[in-house]
């Protein structure tokens, strides 16, 4: 299961950027990583440990600004097809339980 | 929840950034995983430096952190002190007030269910299991004719033959044997830990050399699962060595799926449900310890 969050939020004034820069840094910390400019992912190892994270994004929501939350199955994450200009690309592998580096 | 294992093998710089650790190698990063999201990690090349700040944060989410020595073998564990249970001093004095009969019937218990993996293993592998499941039955409290010892040395030659000798020195099965004995070890004092009790209060193990007499004791009846992995591994192939292929089928075992009472579920998971019903028959020495069951083993 993975966790998509994608947030567009206000940056006019220093109170916005802060509460930007606040926002991204705890997404971080929960263990997202960047996907995009203001889309972050996280992958999750069950529907209830997805549920937990998505609580957590619930919790810290930023006082303006907009944040959807996605959450879609491994399969349906996998079927996401990627472009580098006209390159297509391969999409994040899902962690693996077990993984050697 | 099931965690993540994560083995790295290769000179890598392991340090934190936003509670995430970053593994680098060759200066670039290679991996990056949550803390939170770790349950075991094995740090097994001379050239790995991590960071105190990395090292640390296992520490305060319960990761089990192993250190491999030159023969690529698990040689220790770093387990938290603190906070790893909020009733840890009081869990700690109930474990050091359990008086010696409750240990005894949990001892005997724990080298019942040995002795019977041992005759499951055997069963499976369709070699005769009549002397073990004899052996069985007959263990008595604190096992004092050491029946444990003589199950051994009978389910060895039965399982290897009879050149062959348990060694922790030595090379090939053996060193598979170690290195799986140990990861499994590992995950029992992580889960013991995250119970609250101390790793080096034992039931039967007493070594004053030994920080995880506990761990020893419990783990017993997961032995012979690993005998099993390594004698499937042996079948293959008999050129054995701590390589990706074995050490693959051997760490797989901790997230195999087990039964324990009527649930099915991940080895690593069930070592909390058993460690928690160790702790009850320990505290209201009731001495009632069941195991759970290698799916594998049993379909």
């Amino acid at each position: 299961m993975w966790v998509i969050v994608l947030f567009d939020l206000p940056t006019e004034t220093h109170e916005d950027r802060k509460r930007y820069t606040d926002f991204r840094g705890f997404l971080l910390d929960d263990g997202y990583t960047m996907m995009q400019y203001s889309v972050y992912m996280r992958h999750c190892a069950s529907d209830e440990n997805a549920e937990v994270h998505v609580k957590r994004v619930k919790a810290k929501l930023p006082a303006d600004g907009e944040v959807r939350i996605v959450k879609i199955t491994d399969k349906q994450f996998g079927k996401i097809e990627v472009f580098y200009g006209p390159k297509p690309q391969p999409i994040e592998r899902t962690p693996e339980q077990l993984a050697l580096f | 929840m099931i965690k993540r294992i994560v083995d790295v093998s290769e000179p890598s710089y392991l340090h934190l950034a936003h509670k995430q650790l970053i593994i680098e190698q060759k200066g670039e990063a290679v991996g990056q995983i949550p803390i939170e999201d770790l349950g075991v990690l094995i740090l097994q090349n001379p050239a790995i430096v991590a960071t105190q700040a990395a090292l640390l944060a296992c520490q305060q989410n319960n990761v089990a952190v192993v250190l491999c020595d030159q023969r690529h073998l698990p040689y220790s564990v770093l387990l938290p002190l603190t906070e790893a249970n909020s009733l840890h001093s009081k869990i700690i004095r109930q474990q050091i007030a359990v008086n010696l009969p409750t240990r005894k019937r949990l001892w005997q218990q724990i080298v019942r269910q040995k002795i019977a993996a041992q005759a499951i293993v055997l069963k499976r592998l369709n070699k005769n299991t009549v002397a073990l499941e004899r052996l069985a039955a007959q263990v008595k409290s604190g096992d004092g004719d050491n029946l444990e010892a003589q199950a051994a040395q009978k389910y060895w030659r039965l399982l290897f033959g009879d050149q062959f000798r348990r060694d922790s020195e030595a090379a090939g099965i053996n060193s598979l044997l170690n290195y799986g004995y140990a990861i499994m070890r590992a995950l029992v004092a992580r889960a013991i830990v995250a119970s609250g009790l101390h790793p080096a209060l034992g039931v039967n193990h007493s070594s004053q050399y030994d920080g995880l007499c506990l761990a020893d004791d419990l783990m017993e009846p997961f032995r012979p699962w690993i005998d099993y992995q390594v004698y499937r591994l042996a079948e293959e192939s008999a050129d054995l060595a701590i390589d990706k292929r074995s050490k693959v089928a051997l760490l797989n075992l901790l997230s195999e799926p087990v039964i324990f009472g009527k649930q099915t579920l991940p080895l690593m998971v069930a070592c909390h449900y058993l460690l928690a019903d160790f702790k009850r028959a320990y505290a209201d020495r009731s001495a009632k310890l069941e195991y759970p069951r290698w799916t594998v083993l049993e379909p």
